[in-house]
């Protein structure tokens, strides 16, 4: 508590000194990512622009095609600001995860810091007793009537690459197909195009490195 | 002789008036008229070439001092594109107007050429110097770049065929597009990051530095894991066990594939070590010292000063032209 404080006071101190803030209220923030402290802000420089990765406009549509706002008449859809908060307090205090919807090669390369992958796949061509060990992990239990008990399971904001990529409604479609709780996943359709765009702090595993 | 002037004279004096022109038709007609064509001739002749000359030398003054920027830039010159205006804008402070305006114009611009040769003898001094040097010496090919880059901020643009084929085309490009300015941003980058190396590499060699790729690389260490890292290992353990089972592509998990394919070549980088210079890193990373422009295009903030590179620094080196 007296932590939580601690930070806030120092970010109320230095809220001012950041130019490009995240919203006017957080100029950035903190979560782990594989255990490391990641601290999440934009990019200072107001004259920079995005250069080589998600600069591309246009792919083939179909598959590739614009996105609809809604992925499904029961799931909330949400953008960065709702993905600030949902970082900064369900994340943070184990309630809730970023899931990156891509394939796990898309997720090495380059993520939303906190992020956990669970490709599409695993629920498009998985088994239901895939889905049952994912979604224990995700804190999902067994009831006494032998039925799944969500009541517990983490809150999910799941992404893909944007507006143009098909991954989380796939992913969703999954989630939704084996049971888990609508109320309890949410869709950020910008995803990670709209992420880098904002010049929003990135984790990367695997470097492409000459 | 004398008679014939006295009446070369005589038709001066009485032309038009046509009561003499009957007598004197008579004896020097065909003479008197030929000359008054001939005079004709010659006077509109001289005034055809001085008209002439007079556009020529105007049209070079333009050619010469023109520039691509717009005339609103300088709300003091009532002469809509002055070229001492747009080329020296500091200047419109003291600067007359109306015709004073294009006195001043027409005696600077000798003046502003003999510069631009100037600067281009500079400029081909270096870039003779920096072919015999080869890669002795720091950044010697970025060197040009960066004083074109200088030279186009201070006297703004210059549209000079000669220059053009000098000047790397993508800077010139670039310089048209009036590059951003980038203001000096404080650096308040926080203590709390730790294993953070491209932020930490800016720290310690420059910090004043502005992250422009706000990327950070983790590695895995178990050591470190806390419940959320745990969570993602698990999950990612079932993924991969899935996928020795069943390796069930769909289309578009195909198509998907190939886009990731496309972004590890875009996203490819190069970390800057000691001693580096960018023709060094181009041989690093295309093979040939001189790909470095492609560099330069994948990372714009380095056309402003090319030398701005430090060690630790990740450039970006895209395997596809971007």
């Amino acid at each position: 508590m007296a932590s939580v404080m601690l930070i806030g006071s120092s970010l109320q101190a230095q809220n001012d000194d950041v130019l490009v803030k995240i919203t006017p209220d957080i100029p950035w923030l903190y979560v782990t990512h594989l255990g490391q402290k990641v601290k999440i802000g934009r990019i200072q420089d107001t004259t920079n622009r995005l250069t080589d990765d998600y600069t591309k406009t246009s792919r083939a549509c179909p598959p590739f095609c614009i996105h609809p706002t809604k992925v499904n008449d029961k799931i909330k859809t949400i953008a960065e600001v709702e993905m600030a908060h949902f970082l900064k307090n369900r994340v943070n205090s184990g309630k809730g995860v970023v899931i990156d919807a891509r394939l796990k090669s898309w997720y090495e390369l380059e993520t939303i810091p906190s992020a956990v992958n669970i490709p599409y796949t695993v629920m498009d061509s998985g088994t239901k007793n895939t889905a049952e060990k994912v979604f224990r992990l995700l804190g999902m239990k067994t009831g006494k009537d032998g039925k799944w008990d969500f009541s517990k399971a983490k809150e999910l904001a799941v992404f893909d690459n944007g507006v143009w990529c098909d991954q989380s409604r796939r992913l969703i479609d999954g989630l939704l197909k084996y049971g888990y709780p609508a109320q309890k996943i949410v869709y950020y359709r910008d995803g990670f195009q709209g992420w880098k765009l904002l010049g929003l702090t990135t984790v990367v595993q695997k470097e492409n490195v000459k | 002789m004398l008679k014939k002037r006295e009446r070369i004279e005589d038709d001066f004096m009485s032309y038009g008036s046509e009561q003499e022109q009957p007598k004197k038709a008579a004896s020097s007609g065909v003479l008197s008229k030929l000359i008054q064509f001939l005079l004709v001739v010659v006077l509109l002749g001289v005034v055809g070439f001085m008209g002439l000359f007079g556009y020529r030398y105007l049209q070079q003054n333009k050619t010469g001092d023109n520039t691509p920027l717009p005339v609103a830039k300088n709300p003091q010159s009532t002469v809509p594109a002055t070229p001492v205006a747009a080329v020296a804008p500091q200047k419109s402070t003291t600067m007359p107007t109306g015709a004073q305006t294009i006195a001043a114009q027409n005696t600077n611009a000798p003046k502003q050429r003999m510069y631009t040769q100037e600067e281009m003898q500079e400029i081909v001094k270096m870039l003779m110097a920096q072919m015999q040097n080869g890669n002795m010496h720091k950044a010697p090919v970025t060197t040009p770049t960066q004083t074109e880059v200088q030279q186009s901020q201070e006297q703004t643009v210059k549209v000079s065929a000669q220059k053009a084929e000098k000047q790397d085309a993508l800077v010139a490009a670039l310089n048209l597009a009036e590059v951003d300015e980038i203001d000096d941003i404080e650096p308040e980058v926080s203590d709390n990051v730790k294993n953070v190396d491209s932020v930490k590499a800016k720290k310690i060699k420059n910090g004043k530095k502005v992250d422009h790729y706000n990327k950070v690389v983790v590695k895995k260490s178990a050591n470190s894991y806390d419940d959320l890292a745990n969570l993602s290992m698990q999950i990612g353990d079932i993924v991969s066990d899935m996928k020795t089972k069943k390796d069930k592509s769909s289309d578009y998990t195909s198509s998907i594939k190939k886009e990731v394919s496309t972004r590890v070549a875009e996203m490819r980088v190069v970390v800057v070590k000691s001693g580096d210079t960018l023709s060094k890193i181009a041989k690093r990373a295309y093979g040939k010292a001189l790909e470095y422009p492609r560099i330069l295009k994948a990372n714009p903030d380095l056309i402003k000063n090319p030398n701005n590179i430090y060690v630790g620094q990740r450039l970006r080196v895209p395997m596809n032209d971007i």
